[in-house]
């Protein structure tokens, strides 16, 4: 792989730890909302980096798909959905902040920890490498996003992050699809974005609130 | 061409379900037609693959029926493919009976049943792709699309309860489903690191396997376990299907019951064979055998204390997804006969229970357990699907999960006599659950607002005619199966 393409996936890498490190500690659905239209912009810019690098007309149109779905489609809803019911804030999580950042610090341990290093072994260079270790840290705290916050639009924008980090990996290990499937998956993604939005609307409309912890009446 | 006209038929009759306006009987009509053509379509597919068994027994390559290297049919999806179509065929008949008593009780309207039928249609077409994908992205898609066209099914009712099972069911197999995502990802790279170019199949991973990193390939299937894990309803990840089964209309619990499931083993066994080619075989099996004791042992708990027949259900869907991955756990050849046959037997009875259930439900208006007595007096005919129903999951003969459940425990005991001492107790514990609860339901006074009288000839009749279909196959399994079955064991060995 090209010096200049890891470079620019390696910072697409890094927007991508900070902002769900920041989604995970952030009490305002807007910042939250605004991380996410951030990190699905630098994807799409890695995106569009493989695309130039590997001359992929394909590849190009997945980025200009994943740029206009979740880039600005899915982050205008929610920004809607946000003001539409006055949710600026939503700040329970199960653990507390310094405990939330301590997990985090100890999951990106583990995505640097010897338990990958046969597979970052395979990679063609120590930059491509080290830019894997840093997506897969980013898909752990995505993970721990969906786990320990307890509002519906966290657990749509941690599904949404890990979506991301899952592109950035694809393009780190030299994964390429063909336009059919790039297509497919980024029509699965939008309909599971209109889905999760309709979703929303009905649970704010039948308990009053977007708090998945009140989500307990099938106890049975 | 036949499996175009497969995936065209369901997308039909999605089309002009949306496009009819205030015709139930057009509906039902087309669904019906739907269902039926697809039974046939599903029996031409089928006969071709079979010819080349017979002759070369040339597994898994059978490349009849492939369009531009995205589909194709074999032994082992032709096996699922079948057990889908039966149960679509069954399920559709029973949905039209079930939804005109809901429509005539006013629970629902037009609207709720054209969505029903429509969305019902596209999840079918869904299941279609999926199995017979040769694309693990494409397997993925697929997967994925059964559970968006099905979430709203799932909340039909449009109530707070229904609602909030949708959401979980969303959310927990979105979550599975990206995991299951990274594990491909993880190892369609490796496979792409050793040369394979183009489109990844199913194939092209297994010819590249020999020189796939064991290590490497563990981490992906770590992931791969636990998402389609997840859609299977192992335990622990199995916390979505009670909440799904117990508020999602009866005729699509019967086909998540049966139809969902055979559909996400099968993209596990398809895994399977990736890792046994790569040389983690043991691992995979271990890990079988881990989440089939835990799916067995809490699975049978629950059912203990259950209090909701429906949930009920639901649990024992759990302990028979953890019986079929301990099957193929065990590493023996009668380990996986046991569990294929056994896939068989529970992809038939479960939806026969949710018939019988839905028609206690039609009766009594509740699922609770403590509110529903006196069955056989107040609707004999139900009583007696629920009795075979029940019979058939307790395991006893002349059913076909007896021979299947014998099977396995022989095979158990034979190669792991801990696992087959383990689930000899809770398959007891189940037992004793099921015949209590199935008790209760029978006997007893009935409340006094329940009518007696059948609920409906027409959602009576696909039960005994389902109930019919699985007596004949317990006691007689025609040479197809044990062909087929033979083709499919041959792949795992």
């Amino acid at each position: 792989m090209n010096t200049a393409i890891v470079q620019i996936l390696s910072v697409v890498m890094l927007v991508l730890l900070v902002s769900v490190v920041f989604l995970n500690v952030t009490k305002r659905n807007i910042t939250a909302v605004m991380l996410l239209a951030i990190q699905s912009c630098a994807v799409s810019i890695a995106i569009f980096a493989s695309a130039w690098y590997e001359q992929s007309l394909e590849l190009f149109f997945a980025g200009l798909f994943t740029l206009a779905i979740k880039g600005i489609f899915a982050s205008a809803f929610f920004r809607r959905v946000i003001v539409k019911y006055s949710l600026a804030f939503s700040g329970k999580t199960y653990l507390n902040t310094p405990l939330t950042l301590l997990v985090a610090a100890v999951l990106v341990g583990v995505a640097y920890s010897q338990l990958f290093q046969p597979w970052y072994a395979l990679l063609s260079s120590a930059s491509v490498a080290a830019a894997l270790k840093g997506s897969l840290g980013a898909f752990f705290v995505a993970l721990l996003l969906m786990i320990n916050k307890k509002g519906a639009l966290s657990e749509l924008i941690g599904i949404l992050s890990l979506e991301n980090t899952i592109i950035l990996i694809a393009l780190l290990l030299g994964l390429r699809h063909n336009l059919q499937l790039e297509t497919a998956i980024t029509f699965d993604i939008t309909v599971w974005i209109c889905i999760a939005a309709v979703y929303l609307n009905l649970l704010y409309r039948q308990f009053g609130s977007l708090d998945v912890s009140a989500l307990n009446r099938l106890k049975e | 061409m036949l499996i175009i006209a497969l995936f065209s038929i369901p997308f039909i009759a999605a089309l002009i379900t949306i496009v009819t306006k205030r015709s139930y009987r057009l509906i039902e009509i087309v669904a019906i037609i739907a269902a039926l053509a697809e039974a046939v379509l599903v029996i031409g597919v089928a006969r071709p693959v079979q010819t080349i068994w017979h002759t070369t027994i040339a597994w898994p390559s059978i490349t009849s029926y492939q369009i531009s290297g995205y589909f194709s049919f074999d032994a082992l999806s032709v096996y699922i493919v079948s057990l889908i179509a039966t149960v679509i065929v069954f399920t559709t008949w029973y949905a039209i009976g079930y939804f005109r008593k809901e429509v005539e009780k006013n629970i629902l309207g037009f609207r709720r049943v054209r969505q029903f039928y429509a969305l019902f249609h596209l999840c079918v077409m869904a299941m279609f792709l999926a199995v017979s994908s040769l694309n693990p992205l494409v397997f993925w898609i697929s997967l994925e699309a059964t559970s968006l066209t099905s979430v709203f099914l799932v909340s039909l009712y449009n109530k707070p309860k229904s609602t909030e099972a949708a959401w979980k069911y969303l959310i927990i197999n979105s979550l599975a489903l990206l995991l299951a995502l990274l594990g491909t990802t993880l190892l369609t790279a490796m496979a792409g690191t050793q040369g394979v170019e183009g489109i990844v199949t199913w194939d092209s991973l297994i010819g590249a396997a020999p020189h796939i990193n064991p290590l490497v390939a563990k981490i992906a299937f770590v992931f791969i376990l636990v998402g389609y894990g997840t859609k299977v309803g192992w335990a622990p990840l199995h916390t979505w299907k009670p909440d799904a089964y117990s508020k999602a209309p009866t005729p699509l619990t019967a086909l998540m019951a049966s139809g969902f499931l055979a559909l996400a083993w099968y993209g596990m066994l398809r895994f399977f064979l990736v890792g046994n080619a790569i040389g983690i075989g043991d691992f995979i099996r271990t890990s079988f055998l881990i989440f089939g004791v835990a799916s067995v042992v809490l699975g049978a708990l629950i059912m203990m204390v259950q209090r909701n027949y429906k949930r009920f259900f639901a649990y024992s869907s759990i302990e028979h997804a953890g019986l079929l991955a301990i099957g193929f756990g065990l590493g023996n050849v009668f380990g996986i006969y046991a569990s294929l046959l056994h896939l068989l037997y529970h992809s038939l009875a479960k939806p026969l229970a949710f018939f019988g259930a839905g028609n206690v439900f039609l009766k009594y208006g509740t699922t609770k357990l403590s509110h529903v007595r006196g069955l056989v007096r107040v609707a004999p005919v139900t009583a007696g699907i629920m009795i075979v129903a029940c019979v058939t999951l307790m395991g006893l003969p002349p059913f076909g999960i007896f021979s299947s459940e014998l099977t396995l425990l022989l095979a158990a005991f034979a190669s792991h006599p801990y696992v087959g001492a383990v689930i000899s107790i809770f398959l007891v514990l189940s037992f004793i659950a099921t015949l209590r609860m199935v008790a209760g339901l029978l006997t007893g006074e009935s409340p006094e607002n329940v009518e007696k009288g059948e609920p409906s000839s027409l959602t009576l009749a696909p039960a005994i005619v389902l109930g019919i279909l699985l007596l004949v196959l317990s006691v007689w399994l025609p040479l197809w199966f044990p062909t087929l079955f033979q083709n499919i064991i041959l792949a795992f060995s």
